[in-house]
């Protein structure tokens, strides 16, 4: 009796702890099919439906990113181009703030990606992802291209030139590279560097239309450095190597012979090369009333300034131009209301720099764009202040 | 490959963008520009000397020619003076920028003008600035100077000195001193005997701060001598400021837009040598502005002084002279406040002369590199037109800081030429050398300035750190001569080489009612066009020019001339039968009296 008493209730322990096993076994295998091949699957399942499916795609991806107890750069960087696909870019921004090697990720798709970020105007967002991508050599300089582009929009100049030098390093004759180095120099005032790059772009260059248009920045930054004879020089060349000059070159001619004291010559060649264009352009109109004005014919002038008004009214050049021939024309009223009008522009413009510097320190303040646009309608430019309500994170 | 093609097109698109910045520039040439802020620097040590090279030139004067305009005489001459801008201390203050100017005035009445060079200052390692006294040179006749600063009483504590006015404060036709300074502006009373004594306490004049440019003129009428002072910045010493070159990233001076405005002072004369505060608000004075430069002239003609400010950075002032004993501020309505675009620039230098012979007073402005001087043509009522690029003084000139500027006649041809004198103010952010060129342009009768810099002599053949300058003829051969002073540099003195063949000058002499002159218009009879010359006041760059008269006469044959005064009272007297080829005192109540209204003749003009 007792042998049958002791050796019956071993089996039912046995057989618990083969059931806690197994309990144990399926646990783990539920864990493991939860956290990894469930994720594995719904990345699977959300590769597949990315491009049919991409909303879909997404929501399995976030439940893959969150189930799974490894980081997965390359599940993060699907779910990045997928909110990118559906334009949710803030949330892409943050997500892709989650990779952290992406210099480990093909370099051609991150390019692709930071060329929509870029087109669609999310610019720190392409800059970020370009960065990311600079480690393949072969894509370097288009990369490169596409970098300074967007420093450019961005305003941030130092940088533009650092990549035009990191630029010119790997392609010598990258003459493009010259040009954006000079005409940065050249809208810093920084004449001399402007010269200079402009110069070594003409050495480098083969395209004419390049060459024409650069020989006018040329011009351009010799004249407002007050080389007047360098300027002649170059415009000489200049004429003789274009077969059709382009209006700026025109009007940079005209400003050199006004600042020569030809305003004749200088009307002269205005008549001769727009006498067949029977619409000026405002600035033509410009340059043709400070000519007229110099030579003593104030109505004319008085004409041409008042035509460029009449389609822009916040042209403060022609109101200050106006001011100054009704002040010779003794209207002392009518050249007094014209400088106000001219000085609240400039004040105008002179805030909208003040604040387009400050809203690149702070592109989310919406207070500040509404303001920045606000001056842009005023000063004539919707388009810009549409351009800069369409994100938080755009420049016009 | 897709990405590839896509980057490659859009290559073009940068030049879209720089082409748009381009078309904005080249469509107005304005000056509007903006500061680079928040850039990164690698990490280095910004307090790096500066290259000590940079304030100096090798370079030697060019040989002189026979056709040349000036003569540098101040090897010779006795006078030695240096300024002194306290810039060895490397502390990168503002202060040490501004440089200085220098008067020429007959302080002891002997006939002829003595050189005052105003001293700077220093600098300590603890940053405690203080002044140096200016020297005071005695004319000794044939361009000899001894220096007489001490038995002047002027080797005095002062503070750190800018600028210089002379005028007449107590009524005792002797010229008294001002001294525009940072921390306590000073006003030393001519004593009569040679000597000079401070009474900056005694007259009232508390004028703390930072004041520049300053002028003297009876601005109320009341036959008191009043006192024009621009303010610069409010600005004090700080350890630890820090301005960075944005280039270089190393340390440099700030600019000046970095600090608030201080306002301009002024104060009435009560012909004894004291003064009362005007309340500037009631008499028409604008808060703002950062003065450099300071004119005083009759602009609108209508017998009532106006001033003229030119400002650092923002926009320049011009006060019209009311009826009512107030002062209109214009600049914008008259077309002077900046550029031909009406920007406003860096103003510096400002003198009036009437260029054209019009009779009415143009004004010239010198600017920062970059922005083109500004010469405005009077076209009365009030109103300005800009014509610095019409009369072809646009190009050469441009990528230079201007300061010291005179538009006088400095050939002697009765057409007023015009001389500028450059030099840096930054250490490390610029474009061009610290060290500049002058500049002499030629009046070619009102239609144009023609650039003779290439004959203007040996000394103009150099750069300089040009600041001061002032005109007037130091050896009474009716060729006026140009002293000019240098940051951290001599006080050169420039001989007229060309003395005219005929000329006259009067030296104006007030009364009672009448102690300053300016705004005293002498003409010459029988000339075609009418030469007319008007005594100003202030001008150039924190100096003092002579205010004689100095008219040049066409005729060499010529023996005497008539000459008819109208004093700042609006009465006019005729000077008859004046010998020519010399000086002449010409003294209020001592013509004969001329018996016509100011508004007849005004009708008939």
């Amino acid at each position: 009796m007792t042998q049958v008493s002791t050796e019956r209730p071993r089996k039912p322990g046995i057989y618990r702890l083969l059931v806690l096993i197994f309990i144990l076994i399926l646990i783990s295998a539920g864990y493991y099919w939860y956290r990894i091949v469930s994720p594995q699957r719904m990345y699977q399942q959300a590769l597949n439906l990315s491009s049919s499916h991409p909303a879909e795609a997404e929501s399995l991806l976030e439940m893959a990113i969150q189930r799974s107890p490894a980081t997965h750069q390359e599940w993060l960087y699907l779910r990045v181009k997928l909110l990118v696909n559906m334009n949710r870019w803030e949330e892409a921004a943050g997500q892709w703030s989650l990779i952290t090697d992406p210099a480990n990720l093909p370099a051609e798709d991150l390019c692709q990606l930071a060329f929509v970020a870029k087109q669609q105007g999310h610019l720190a967002f392409s800059e970020q992802v370009f960065q990311a991508a600079k480690h393949e050599q072969h894509l370097l300089p288009d990369i490169l291209r596409s970098l300074i582009q967007i420093h450019l929009q961005l305003g941030q100049e130092d940088l533009v030139i650092q990549e035009c030098h990191e630029l010119l390093e790997i392609k010598p004759l990258d003459s493009t590279a010259w040009q954006i180095i000079g005409t940065v120099y050249l809208t810093r005032k920084d004449f001399k560097e402007a010269e200079d790059a402009f110069r070594r772009c003409l050495r480098t260059s083969n395209d004419p239309r390049q060459i024409s248009s650069v020989r006018e920045n040329l011009i351009q930054s010799l004249i407002d450095s007050g080389q007047l004879e360098s300027a002649q020089e170059e415009w000489n060349h200049l004429q003789a190597t274009s077969s059709v000059l382009s209006e700026r070159a025109i009007l940079e001619y005209a400003w050199l012979l006004r600042a020569k004291g030809e305003y004749e010559q200088g009307l002269k060649f205005l008549k001769e090369y727009f006498k067949e264009n029977r619409k000026l352009s405002n600035k033509a109109l410009l340059m043709r009333g400070m000519l007229l004005m110099d030579s003593g014919q104030l109505e004319d002038a008085q004409n041409d300034f008042q035509q460029i008004i009449n389609i822009e009214p916040w042209n403060k050049e022609a109101h200050q131009q106006l001011a100054m021939v009704y002040t010779r024309l003794k209207k002392t009223d009518f050249a007094q209301k014209h400088h106000k009008i001219a000085e609240k522009l400039n004040n105008d413009t002179l805030a909208l720099l003040k604040l387009n510097s400050q809203l690149r320190q702070n592109p989310g303040d919406t207070n500040l764009r509404k303001q920045i646009a606000d001056l842009y309608r005023s000063l004539g430019k919707p388009d810009l202040a549409r351009e800069l309500l369409k994100s938080h994170t755009s420049f016009p | 490959m897709r990405i590839i093609f896509l980057a490659l097109k859009s290559w073009c698109m940068p030049l879209g963008i720089v082409g748009g910045c381009l078309f904005l520039t080249s469509c107005s040439r304005q000056t509007v520009t903006e500061t680079t802020e928040g850039t990164e620097f690698p990490k280095q040590d910004v307090n790096l000397p500066i290259d000590e090279s940079e304030f100096a030139t090798d370079a030697v004067p060019r040989q002189e020619q026979p056709d040349d305009w000036f003569r540098d005489v101040t090897p010779k001459s006795g006078i030695n003076f240096r300024h002194h801008s306290g810039r060895d201390a490397h502390h990168f203050t503002m202060v040490e920028t501004f440089g200085s100017g220098v008067a020429l005035f007959d302080y002891d009445l002997d006939g002829d003008l003595d050189v005052y060079c105003v001293g700077g200052g220093t600098i300590s390692a603890d940053l405690k600035i203080s002044g140096i006294p200016g020297r005071l040179y005695e004319n000794q006749g044939d361009f000899q100077f001894s220096d007489v600063t001490r038995e002047a009483g002027l080797e005095t504590d002062i503070d750190y000195s800018h600028g210089v006015a002379v005028g007449d404060v107590n009524s005792d036709r002797y010229p008294d001193l001002f001294i525009s300074c940072y921390g306590r502006s000073h006003l030393f009373q001519n004593e009569t005997n040679g000597s000079f004594r401070d009474i900056t306490f005694e007259s009232r004049l508390q004028l703390d701060g930072w004041h520049t440019a300053a002028a003297f003129a009876d601005l109320n009428r009341d036959g008191h001598t009043d006192l024009y002072v621009a303010g610069y910045l409010i600005w004090k010493p700080d350890l630890d400021e820090l301005c960075l070159d944005p280039k270089s990233g190393l340390r440099d001076v700030c600019m000046p837009g970095k600090f608030p405005d201080a306002p301009d002072h002024l104060f009435w004369g009560q012909g004894d040598g004291t003064f009362l505060q005007a309340d500037s608000e009631r008499i028409g004075l604008r808060k703002d502005g950062k003065g450099l430069g300071v004119v005083i002239a009759d602009f609108d003609r209508n017998h009532i002084l106006d001033i003229y400010v030119a400002n650092d950075v923002v926009r320049n002032h011009l006060y019209l002279g009311q009826n009512d004993g107030t002062w209109l501020e214009s600049a914008v309505v008259s077309g002077v406040i900046g550029n031909e675009f009406g920007v406003p620039e860096g103003s510096m230098g400002v003198h009036a002369g009437d260029f054209d012979r019009d009779g009415w007073l143009d004004l010239v402005v010198t600017n920062y590199e970059f922005e083109e001087n500004d010469l405005y043509h009077n076209e009365g009522n009030g109103l300005f037109s800009h014509k610095t690029v019409p009369l072809g003084l646009s190009g050469p000139c441009k990528p230079y800081v201007g300061f010291g500027t005179l538009l006088t006649d400095l050939d002697m041809d009765g057409w007023e030429d015009l001389v500028i004198i450059n030099g840096h103010v930054t250490y490390r952010n610029r474009k061009y050398s610290y060290l500049q060129p002058p500049f002499l342009y030629r009046n070619e009768q009102g239609n144009r300035f023609q650039n003779v810099t290439s004959s203007a002599g040996p000394w103009f053949s150099l750069p300089h750190a040009g600041r001061g300058i002032a005109v007037g003829d130091l050896n009474n051969d009716g060729a006026p001569d140009l002293v000019a002073v240098e940051q951290d540099g001599p006080v050169s003195i420039l001989q007229n080489l060309n003395p005219p063949e005929n000329w006259i000058g009067v030296q104006l002499v007030g009364d009672q009612s009448c102690t300053d002159l300016t705004g005293t218009m002498a003409t010459v009879e029988g000339v075609v066009p009418e030469l007319t010359k008007a005594v100003i006041s202030g001008g150039s760059y924190l100096s003092h020019s002579d205010q004689r008269l100095l008219l040049p006469l066409t005729s060499p044959d010529t023996d005497h001339i008539d000459i008819t005064l109208t004093w700042p009272d609006q009465t006019r007297e005729r000077f008859s039968q004046l010998n020519t080829r010399q000086y002449h005192l010409l003294t209020k109540g001592t013509g004969n009296l001329i018996i016509e209204t100011i508004s007849e003749r005004d009708d008939q003009s």
